[in-house]
Parts: C-alpha cells; structure tokens; sequence
C-alpha cells in the first residue's frame, strides 16, 4: 500500500491508501480528486496530469517516450521537471508515501 | 427492477432533421429504452453512457451484426476488446499524440489551411460555401497527408470516406451500395499498399509509416486506415462549419474569441459537447447489468448516445445553449475509455489551433448567408450540410 497526498487546487488535501499495482489515476478520478482519465490508463488524454513534489520524483519510474509525447497536451502547464501522468504511476511495496499537486484544470 | 421499456416516439426521420428534442425526453422518461428501429436499447443519461463507456468488461464492442467488419474487410479497433484491442491500439496511438503531431504536422496543416482559404476567397462573398470550399475540401487533405496519401487528392479521400459511411450504415442491405463499398475498399486497399511500399523504403512522420514502423500487419495497418478514413474527415469538416453557425449565434462569445484566441480550444470543445459529430458508439452486454433502474440482460445489444449525454441537465447547466464561457466539465463526443477517439489531438491541433483562428484572421466580418435551420442533418452523424457565407474584407494571404 502506497499513502498517496492528492494536494487539489483549491487548497484542501486528500489523503489515500492505494493497492500496490493500482494507479494514481483510477483513485483519483473515482474520488474525484480532480482528476479525469478520458482514455481509460492508454497516456493518451492528458487530463489525469499531476505535479509530483519535488522530494519524490527520484522515487519513481522514469517516463516512457508515450507518457512524455501527450504530456505536451496538458492543459495546464506543464512543469519540466514534476509533470506526470497519473496513469502510468503505479503504487508499489516499496513507495511508502507519495505527494503530489493537481493542476487547476485538466482540459 | 424493470426491462427497458419499449417507446414508440423515436422518430428516425424526426431524429435525422433535429435529435436534442427526443434525446430530452428519453432522458426524463426513458432514459434506458428499447428502440425497434435501432434494434438497440438506447441510452441518453450521462452517468449512464460514461459508465457504458468505462465497464468494459460488461459493454462489448464485438458486436454481432455490426456491418463494420465487412465494410472494412476485417474487425477495426472498434470492433475489438481487451488486450487484443489495445495491441493494435497503442501503435496507432503512437503518431497521434500531441507532442508527435504539433513537432510534425503544425506546418502542413497551415499549408493546407491557406490554400483552401484561397478556394474560399476566389469564389467570393457572394457564392463562397464554407463547408463545400473550405471545411470538406480542408478536412480531407490533412486526413490524406496525415495517412500518408501523396497520389490522391482531397476529393478521392472524400469519396472514399463517403462510401464507407455508406456501408456503414447500409442495414437496409441495399447491393448498389455494397457495391461501391467493394469496389472503393479495393481503391484503398491499393492505394495503401503504394503508401505502405514508400515508407517501407523511406520512413516518414505520416501515421502509416509509424504503424509499418512498428511492425504492425499488413491487414492490421489497412483495416485501421480505413478506420480512420471513415471517421476522421466528417467530424472536423462539421466542427469548423458549426463553430461558425454558433459564434454568429453568440456575438459576445465571438468578440471574446477574438480578443483571447487562446479560447479557440474551450470552442471546440464545447462545440463537440453541444452539438457532437458522433450520435453513439454501439455495444453489446456481455452479462446482467442494471443502468438506471433498467436491467439489460447479457446479450442485449445497446446503442450509447454520446449526443444525449452531453445536453444531460444533470451534469451541464442549460445544457441546450452553446456557452464557451461555462465551467470546463470533460464531455463524450469522443468517447471515454480505451476506444476514446484516436484522433482527438488531431482535431484539436487542425481545427482550433489553426482552422479557426486563420480563417477568422483572414476574413473579417465573416458570417453566414443562410440561417435556414434545415441546414442542419443526422443524428448517427450530425453537422451541416453546407454553409453559404459572406464576409466584409478579405485581408489576404499573408503566407
């Protein structure tokens, strides 16, 4: 179980524990965190973007060429070094806590 | 828990000249219904159609009877489900995301733009039609570069897709029509195996040589060029013409257009929303579901109603008004899911990142010469069927 921090925009945080395996995107669009997920988990849509906080972004997987190609459609801005798709991140044993920032439009 | 009840005021020819009034009341009275006419149980609330849309492993996109395979000559993407479906899938992803497409196409899509931009220009303010000279003619050459067609003109892909969609919606099983199907798929068919020996030989940006690129078969490669022959020429054609009929409806969301082109994006989507080009994805139930209220047994076929969906008062305030200016909520006209149109990046980048913008920068006081409602048709896909316009100056090609 990972402990996911979604910090949303306007201010307020939701914490949630995720299943190792489950992705960031399906809990955040099922709580509705401000997150939408249009293509179902494909990195097609852009509108499942986060900010990963700094202190976490060594912690995982590098971006596969797919996931760097729609992050360009993101409809907030996207940040060099933070943006992600929250699709293609996956809790796992060995995450204990992640933290990231919800843009303040995902379309 | 009730069947769907079967309702006798679905009007297909009611539907094809104005759908949202029957869409309304499906959605008050009978939100999961039984359609005779459609050999389908239709569904027009949101939640519901997003959930049909996101339950894959209950709403089947294999659906038996469906004329697409044989159209096509083989089952296309939107015929498939589960990983057999994403394999193929996320090769054609690949040169349609945004990154690929603006670093790629940008250009060509600006070239094709001011050239049909002349065509309208030439035939001037008092003959011009912005769907005959403009919209069709533009929609189908960028579909035919972005495929990677150099022999054929905008035309022949028009045609093309004309005779596909023709095929598609063939259920009365009319032989003239399969006729043209057959000899047009076989037109194609040819067509795309010039272009698969090309960019064997010399690889390009073009999406056949990124599906060839990947190793994608022969006949995988031909029935998703069709797919995307069938499905990606209308859709823009009908974007461009409509955002005109609807901007000229609403002067003070024009005039905030044109003071932040930025919002050329937020147009087109909640043009798709309010008038979206694809009436609805079918589906077939692959065991008991329960959609408000309504059981659909395993087997029953269903007809998901992106239209109704998005005019839903449950999710969009006077969702009836086209209004650029309501809160950014995402809609259906795409789709949701792992069959979400492939080409909505497409759409963006071609139609409001450039369409638009130039063809309003290069005609001032653009506007429509008709506002004769019966311009408007379909409801499987909705759009106008030409559109006269008039404008005061022409500020030229600046190219």
């Amino acid at each position: 179980v990972t402990t996911v921090r979604f910090h949303l925009a306007g201010g307020d945080t939701a914490e949630v524990e995720v299943m190792a395996g489950e992705t960031l995107m399906v809990v955040g669009a099922h709580y509705k965190l401000g997150i939408i997920g249009t293509c179902g988990g494909q990195a097609m849509c852009a509108t499942c973007h986060v900010y990963i906080r700094p202190e976490f972004i060594q912690l995982l997987p590098q971006m596969s060429d797919d996931e760097d190609a729609t992050l360009d459609g993101t409809a907030a801005p996207r940040d060099p070094a933070r943006s992600r798709l929250s699709c293609q991140l996956r809790a796992h044993e060995s995450l204990e806590l992640l933290e990231v920032d919800v843009p303040s439009r995902q379309i | 828990m009730g069947a769907a009840p079967a309702i006798d005021w679905f009007d297909i020819g009611k539907m094809i000249v104005d759908p949202y009034p029957t869409f309304e009341r499906m959605r008050r009275e009978a939100p999961v219904a039984w359609v005779a006419a459609m050999k389908a149980n239709v569904i027009t609330r949101y939640d519901d159609v997003y959930f049909v849309e996101q339950k894959r492993e209950v709403f089947s996109a294999n659906v038996e009877g469906n004329l697409m395979p044989r159209v096509m000559g083989r089952a296309t993407l939107l015929n498939m489900d589960g990983e057999e479906h994403m394999r193929e899938r996320r090769l054609l992803n690949a040169p349609l995301r945004p990154k690929h497409l603006k670093e790629h196409w940008t250009e060509t899509f600006k070239r094709n733009t001011s050239e049909f931009l002349e065509s309208l220009a030439e035939k001037g303010p008092d003959q011009a039609d912005l769907n005959r000279d403009f919209a069709a003619p533009l929609a189908a050459k960028n579909l035919a570069d972005l495929l990677g067609f150099r022999d054929e003109n905008a035309n022949q892909l028009a045609s093309w897709s004309a005779d596909l969609i023709a095929g598609l919606g063939n259920v009365r099983n009319d032989p003239a029509i399969w006729a043209r199907v057959e000899e047009s798929r076989e037109s194609i068919d040819e067509a795309i195996d010039r272009v698969v020996a090309r960019v064997t030989k010399q690889p390009d940006a073009s999406v056949t040589s990124g599906l060839v690129s990947a190793g994608m078969e022969l006949d995988a490669v031909k029935s998703a060029i069709k797919l995307s022959l069938s499905g990606g020429i209308n859709e823009p054609q009908h974007a461009i013409t409509g955002i005109v009929w609807a901007l000229e409806e609403n002067p003070d969301q024009l005039a905030m257009v044109m003071a932040n082109p930025e919002l050329w994006q937020d147009v087109l989507d909640e043009y798709l929303r309010w008038m979206s080009p694809i009436g609805f994805a079918p589906r077939i139930t692959l065991s008991d579901v329960e959609l408000s209220g309504t059981l659909l047994p395993r087997g029953s076929l269903v007809a998901n109603m992106f239209g109704a969906a998005n005019r839903d008062e449950r999710r969009y305030e006077n969702a009836a008004k086209f209004d650029v200016r309501r809160p950014k909520q995402s809609h259906l006209a795409f789709g949701s899911g792992p069959h979400v149109c492939v080409g909505m990046w497409t759409a963006k980048l071609s139609v409001a990142g450039v369409a638009m913008p130039m063809l309003y920068e290069r005609f001032d006081g653009l506007r429509r010469r008709s506002d004769d409602s019966s311009l408007w048709n379909g409801f499987f896909f909705r759009g106008l069927t030409s559109l006269p316009v008039a404008w005061d100056r022409d500020r030229g090609s600046r190219a």
